[in-house]
């Protein structure tokens, strides 16, 4: 079976258009969606709405986590004052916008979704909020996916596609006792962390959406960049009131606002 | 006794005046003077220069010229916005040598046909031929470094309009002044901290500014933005303190409390 994953859409309806049709070309089977459905972007509505109609698997993110529970995460959301400023009027702005039904929809996403020896979360299993960055250190990688009991866990919430295999995982775990010290090895079955990026605010460089198509019958990923007209979200952006420096940080593949820059941080909200 | 030159130094904005007059008073540790005309509000090239160079003696606009006969050589940065043509000055321009620095391109212009030496800068005309450069003064305000950084990339990057040259200096929340300093043209971007005493007490007083140079910038979104990576009051004091708190367990440093 051949499955599209997305994430990070935030309100950008005409990549989410551009993206799905790129599934559609590639003929996916299926389709799975990491959450933030919302935050930053002009179209918050129109990207819950499709994504319904659809009936699309959808976990919640921190976003969507936003938009329901209110803005309480500790500082880990905001890198920087500026970025806690912007984020903070992406935030009242959505706010303002979006329908009750919307928000319904939002709150009652699940947190993780299974299917068979797959996972998918939005940030990790343990927190909407927390970023596992490609970089991560080994055990901190492997023990997310092994809190899943899946092979392959699924993520997003970074902006930057990655698939990382863990192969050859050695685990040691040493017992001290009054009676003596215990040694027990464990070699960890291959898994695998893979990234969808962003449909809505890649930061990557360019402006392109990006997901993944995962097989599973040949566990094959492809990672996939689709062009779309970003400069009609960088024009709503403006024309709806958000501020002009999201438009320009979505046309240089940037951000609207910054990462977190402790990539272990969990939230303590 | 042989008296060194008055240098007059002009070009247009972003050619590297300020740069070529900082290469000569760090060559040299004779005592030399240097005034900014046309700076007055903004003194960001007097307060770099007096900064590195602690053998320069910085003069204000608003002080007596008689200093200027005191303390040579004496470098005066004109800045473009003065008109050559009609400038007046207390000593006799004939006798000063007069400097121009231009960019690659610029083969004819007012500057050439006002210098007596004239200088090729690294920059090329496409980036130094434009309107008038915004000035924000900063005195005061405290900058939360990271929220800087990305300000700063957003601003050479193009997020508020074509920049040609821009040069600041910033206060951070850790007491210490920064440097920053762009130019198409220029080798890099650098930024790096001035040797000035750090300020852990309350706002500082000393002078903090940025200059941009550039084509269809956005002086608003640009102070906006600004505004928006400065601490308030209680979250500075607040922070003044925890760093107070850290240096105390440290090795102490100068700190002008």
């Amino acid at each position: 079976m051949k499955i599209a994953v997305m994430s990070c859409i935030h309100g950008n309806y005409e990549a989410l258009n551009a993206v799905l049709s790129d599934i559609d070309n590639q003929k996916a089977d299926k389709i799975f969606c990491l959450g933030d459905l919302v935050g930053y972007g002009p179209h918050p509505n129109a990207v819950v709405d499709l994504i319904r109609s659809l009936d699309i698997p959808t976990v919640q993110g921190c976003w969507d986590e936003d938009i329901v529970e209110g803005l309480n995460a500790c500082e880990c959301s905001y890198p920087s004052i500026l970025a806690e400023k912007r984020g903070k009027a992406a935030h009242g702005w959505t706010n303002d916008q979006i329908h009750p039904e919307v928000r319904e929809y939002l709150a009652q996403l699940p947190l993780s979704l299974r299917e068979e020896n797959l996972c998918f979360v939005h940030g990790s299993p343990h927190n909407q909020h927390e970023y596992l960055m490609p970089e991560v250190n080994a055990f901190t990688a492997l023990e997310r996916v092994m809190a899943t009991g899946a092979d392959v866990l699924f993520c997003g919430h970074t902006h930057i596609p990655y698939v990382r295999t863990l192969d050859a995982g050695q685990l040691a775990v040493k017992v001290q006792q009054p009676e003596g010290t215990s040694t027990k090895q464990f070699t960890a079955p291959l898994k695998q962390i893979i990234n969808a990026g962003s449909v809505g605010e890649p930061r990557h460089g360019r402006p392109n959406a990006t997901y993944v198509i995962y097989d599973t019958d040949d566990k094959l990923t492809t990672l996939r960049e689709v062009e779309y007209d970003y400069q009609l979200t960088c024009q709503a952006i403006i024309d709806k009131g958000l501020p002009a420096i999201f438009a320009w940080r979505l046309a240089q593949g940037l951000e609207y606002a910054e990462r977190a820059e402790d990539p272990t941080h969990v939230c303590e909200r | 006794m042989d008296r060194h030159p008055i240098y007059l130094v002009t070009g247009p904005c972003g050619s590297g005046k300020t740069t070529w007059i900082h290469q000569q008073l760090t060559t040299s540790t004779e005592s030399s003077a240097y005034i900014c005309l046309g700076a007055d509000a903004t003194p960001i090239d007097l307060t770099y220069i007096t900064a590195t160079c602690p053998h320069v003696k910085p003069i204000s606009a608003g002080a007596s010229w008689t200093q200027l006969a005191e303390i040579q050589p004496l470098y005066v940065e004109i800045a473009p916005q003065l008109d050559l043509a009609s400038l007046q000055l207390p000593v006799d321009i004939e006798s000063c040598q007069r400097m121009a620095i231009v960019p690659k391109g610029l083969i004819a212009s007012e500057y050439h046909d006002w210098a007596t030496k004239t200088l090729i800068s690294e920059v090329t005309d496409k980036n130094v031929l434009l309107t008038a450069s915004p000035r924000w003064g900063l005195t005061g305000e405290v900058l939360d470094p990271a929220s800087l950084n990305v300000f700063w990339d957003e601003l050479i990057q193009g997020a508020y309009g074509e920049v040609a040259r821009a040069k600041g200096i910033f206060e951070i929340v850790d007491g210490r002044s920064f440097y920053f300093s762009f130019g198409v043209g220029f080798p890099d971007c650098t930024y790096f901290e001035l040797p000035l005493p750090t300020v852990l007490t309350g706002r500082p007083t000393r002078f903090s500014g940025l200059e941009v140079v550039g084509n269809n910038l956005q002086p608003p979104l640009i102070m906006e933005t600004l505004e928006d990576c400065g601490l308030d009051d209680h979250a500075l004091a607040y922070y003044q303190e925890q760093i107070k708190s850290q240096l105390s367990t440290e090795s102490p440093a100068e700190v002008l409390v």
